[in-house]
């Protein structure tokens, strides 16, 4: 008896560590490994210890540095970069943190990010984050004609568009008691340099090299905020303004003057009704105008533009029994645009606008069934478009010419409903179907010269869109890791005032990853190999004729990743990574030629450490771009860096 | 089993919202009669091992921080009353690692929620709420330890972080053309919010996310491109990443063709398009952009043309 009983609680005991192992276990896999991380500059420090390192690179360049820069963000010979973080508490329990990364590898100045903060737990809590990035563009990407023939470059191509980023956010939250706290918060964003465009302006078609848009911009957002909670009631006040203020130009020949400023306040409700059931409201109101200007080459007009936005939201939460979500709610949004163009006292331009629009949703969560969790959502929205847009002014305004009187209803409908199934804690499947409807009911427009738009005329029209992926996520004990996903549209949109005019998108992408990170010891041997697709097809009821421009894409990115770490008794690591990606576009290659791209790194790492929290680490990584259009490069970069723990 | 407190059926009653309304956590679980609290120092005569770290960390029990409402402190907040605990000799009756480990999202999301209410109001609805994941899993290290370089707060790159589980974005940042996640330059809480509130571009409308930066795509406009206006930027754009330049969904030509295809004017080459003929141009290796360069709105040109 007593046998029985020990084997009973034994029997018991192991079903009950089957059950709780993969509960456990799946703590785990829910986030595999941290991602590989085999780009990180070197001597990048990660970690709890406060750390710094300090780098020196060299980089010996061939071929076009143009579109070099663009993917290594590296136009310098000679280069630093630098790396710090630190935490401290002190005494009385705050916590401080100061990090910073910046390097002068783009455009010679210091990029980079500073990110500090301090926190009072449960009680106050401030941050300041500045980035300050370069961007930098290639313009010939796009290009793809049967002209353009290896190799390249051609002559045309000058200069580097590249685009510097300043951002800067302040914020502070400050609980003033278990009921009240306050929130604050400043953030500034400026734009300067130039970016490529698509543009290749009038006449200019072909193999002309795109030209590019100038930035100098600011824009500046002071908010803030107060929330109060009690028992079950919570809210939250918060109000903003937002100016931007700059210029802007397209190719140097169509200049934007930036005189934009929002003021908006939101105020959000929620109410506990019970165990089951939550209300959830906001409300949003916000008014923007532009008074800047437009010099198009030949006259400059100047602008007045206002539009106000009203939002207001109720929204139902509830628990359904043991296992079910339930989100509904009802949203109704008012926007109202009044906007004249001016040249000297006479209005050229102008448009009043009305849009309401409503949309109700609902969604439910299930996760009743063992290891599967079922999520669908059906939203049905309406909107009305009441617009008048005139050259010279509305009717009902001073200065009348020429308009056309736009109504329009649209109607539309989504259903989306994903499904994600574990077996057990190494696999998992995830299917998403999304369904779109879309009616767009346009009435015959209203012209004070009859047979005279001013505007293009879309006519009714009718959208229907099914979007569906399929994700297979595997783990192979704890090293291994195999992700394959499908993802497709089709969609057919007809223009039921062209004749039923009907064209068809059908798009498919495909994406499989396989990751593998054995290893402990000596050797650890890491890497992925993706493989990517992206079909799209326009077809057309009667079909285009052969000679017409592009209007099919097959592309494919496959990229291989193999790596591994090598440890040499207790102060010698060595590294090697390699990264092979190809990409090809074969669509309407009967006509236009087919693209290649090739891109090759190499990255050999050895790290040597000094004492046991420095360390040193030299590395020498080969990139080599080879395309079949423009682009041909080769990059050595050589690297010293000093790295410590403290 | 006795020697466990067990959750009751009725815990998956405690949604994270529904805690942010005053109800502890601890209430989830049947806690025996006449258990009680003892304060963290009792705790940690035997537990020293976490208070060598536990001291650092946000949650210390020198902190005074409570449960508001509830004066419920330090470990016993999460874990609920110690005194049964003490007297076993630290044999079970209490709310241990491995309990928590096996309770759903709800409970999980709860412990943290009775005290960061403000996250829970966030949280339900949110995009990981239904989801195996809770706060724990992203904010690893922070409840016990010093809370400033885990690697949630990695800040070179947090993507990363988020990326582990959304492999097929990975894939995106890498594609020609995206926006830089990667490389460090911008964030995915620059767009997302990981705790998000109910939908949060449902009301304010997904171009609200977009138009944070690119703010003069907001106008206002006399003319406005309803693909802009009336639907959203990702109607046109990919934001993650794209094979096709400004991160367009797929070649221009063909993207603009999609909706502004006419039949009945595609007699041959001639392809006409509102009142003007494009066929020329068509066949002429133009671009869509080479003209309508103003295509998110103009102030000037009905037809977003560069005049």
């Amino acid at each position: 008896m007593k046998m029985k009983r020990t084997m009973t609680v034994t029997v018991l005991g192991l079903a009950l560590l089957a059950f709780a192992l993969p509960a456990l276990a799946e703590e785990t896999v829910d986030l595999p490994a941290q991602a590989e991380r085999i780009w990180a500059p070197t001597g990048d420090v990660i970690g709890l210890d406060d750390h710094g390192a300090a780098t020196f690179q060299a980089k010996d360049p061939h071929g076009n540095e143009a579109k070099g820069a663009e993917d290594w963000q590296l136009v310098q010979k000679y280069s630093g970069q630098g790396l710090f973080g630190m935490f401290t508490t002190n005494d009385s329990g705050a916590n401080y943190w100061l990090r910073a990364y910046g390097d002068n590898a783009g455009t010679g100045g210091l990029v980079g990010k500073v990110d500090m903060g301090g926190n009072i737990p449960g009680r106050f809590k401030w941050s300041i984050d500045y980035r300050d990035f370069d961007y930098f563009y290639d313009r010939t990407s796009e290009m793809r004609a049967p002209e353009f023939a290896a190799p390249p470059p051609p002559p045309e191509l000058d200069g580097l568009p590249s685009l510097n980023w300043r951002r800067a956010s302040i914020r502070a939250d400050y609980r003033l008691s278990d009921q009240f706290s306050l929130v604050g918060g400043f953030n500034r964003k400026c734009r300067y340099g130039d970016k490529g465009s698509l543009l290749r302006g009038f006449g200019n078609t072909g193999s002309s090299v795109p030209g590019t848009k100038l930035f100098d911009t600011t824009t500046n957002e002071f908010w803030g905020g107060i929330g109060f909670a009690s028992g079950s009631f919570g809210s939250d006040l918060n109000v903003s303004y937002r100016g931007t203020d700059g210029t802007r130009s397209l190719e140097g020949r169509h200049y934007y003057k930036d005189d934009q400023t929002r003021f908006g306040a939101k105020l959000g409700l929620s109410y506990v009704l019970s165990d089951k059931f939550k209300l959830v409201g906001h409300g949003a109101t916000s008014k923007l105008e532009n008074t800047g200007w437009d010099h198009t080459g030949i006259s400059t007009y100047d602008l007045n533009g206002e539009t106000t936005t009203n939002t207001g939201q109720l929204a139902l939460l509830a628990r359904l029994g043991k296992s079910a979500n339930l989100a509904a709610s009802a949203k109704f949004q008012n926007l109202e645009t009044d906007a004249r163009t001016n040249l000297a006292a006479d209005i050229r331009q102008a448009t009043d606008r009305k849009r309401d629009s409503q949309d109700y949703r609902i969604g439910i969560n299930y996760h009743g069934l063992s290891k599967t969790s079922l999520r669908l959502d059906y939203k049905y929205g309406t909107s009305n478009l009441d617009q008048t847009v005139a050259e010279g002014d509305v009717p009902g305004g001073g200065q009348v010419g020429e308009y056309q009187i736009t109504n329009q209803t649209r109607t539309q409908q989504d259903l989306n409903f994903r499904a994600r199934y574990r077996f057990g804690s190494a696999a998992s499947i995830k299917a998403v179907v999304a369904w779109r409807n879309q009616e767009i009911d346009q009435k015959d427009p209203v012209l004070s010269s009859p047979g005279n738009e001013l505007t293009y005329w879309m006519g009714d029209r009718n959208l229907e869109r099914l979007r569906w992926e399929l994700a297979l996520r595997m783990r192979f004990g704890r090293w291994v890791r195999f992700d394959i996903g499908h993802q497709a549209i089709d969609q057919t949109f007809e223009r039921k005032d062209f004749g039923m005019a009907e064209s068809t998108w059908k798009a498919n992408r495909g994406f499989s990853n396989l990751t593998w990170t054995p290893g402990g010891g000596i050797l650890d041997l890491y890497g992925m190999f993706s493989y990517g697709v992206e079909e799209y097809a326009l077809t057309t009821d009667p079909e285009p004729a052969a000679s017409m421009n592009a209007i099919a894409y097959n592309g494919s990115t496959m990229r291989f990743t193999p790596g591994a770490n090598l440890r040499l008794g207790d102060s010698l690591t060595l590294e090697g990574h390699y990264e092979g990606v190809r990409f090809e576009d074969t669509g309407n290659d009967d006509v236009i030629k087919k693209l290649q791209a090739d891109h090759d790194r190499l990255r050999l790492r050895a790290g040597f450490d000094i004492t046991s929290g420095t360390k040193v680490s030299a590395s020498y990584t080969r990139n080599e771009f080879d395309e079949n259009r423009w682009d041909d490069y080769i990059h050595h970069l050589y690297a010293l860096s000093v790295s410590g723990t403290f | 089993m006795l020697r466990l407190i067990l959750p009751v059926a009725g815990i998956l009653l405690l949604s994270p919202g529904i805690a942010a309304g005053g109800v502890s956590f601890v209430d989830a679980f049947d806690v025996p009669d006449g258990a009680g609290y003892v304060g963290s120092e009792t705790c940690l005569d035997c537990h020293d091992d976490v208070g060598e770290f536990y001291a650092n960390s946000p949650h210390s029990p020198d902190r005074g921080l409570a449960i508001p409402g509830t004066g419920i402190a330090g470990c016993e907040a999460c874990h609920g009353p110690g005194s049964l605990h003490v007297e076993e000799d630290g044999d079970g009756f209490i709310i241990g690692p491995e309990i928590l480990a096996g309770q759903g999202q709800g409970v999980k999301v709860a412990m943290c929620t009775q005290c960061h209410t403000d996250k829970g109001l966030e949280w339900t609805g949110g995009p990981h709420a239904g989801t195996n994941i809770s706060c724990a899993n992203c904010h690893t290290d922070q409840v016990h330890f010093a809370g400033g370089v885990t690697p949630v707060s990695e800040f070179r790159n947090k993507g990363e972080f988020c990326l582990q589980c959304h492999t097929a974005q990975v894939t995106d940042f890498r594609l020609p053309f995206r926006h830089r996640v990667l490389e460090g330059q911008i964030d995915c809480q620059d767009c997302h919010d990981p705790h998000a509130s109910f939908d949060q571009t449902a009301w304010n409308g997904m171009n609200s996310v977009c138009l944070e930066c690119h703010v003069e795509m907001e106008g206002p406009f006399v003319y406005e491109h309803e693909g802009v206006a009336a639907e959203d930027c990702v109607t046109c754009h990919r934001p993650h990443g794209s094979n096709h330049d400004k991160l367009l969904i797929t070649e221009s030509n063909s993207m603009c063709l999609q909706c502004h295809f006419e039949q009945g004017f595609n007699a041959g080459d001639n392809w006409t398009m509102g009142s003007q003929a494009h066929g020329g141009l068509l066949n002429g290796e133009a671009r869509c952009y080479d003209c309508h360069t103003e295509v998110h709105g103009s102030n000037t040109d009905p037809n977003f043309k560069d005049q």
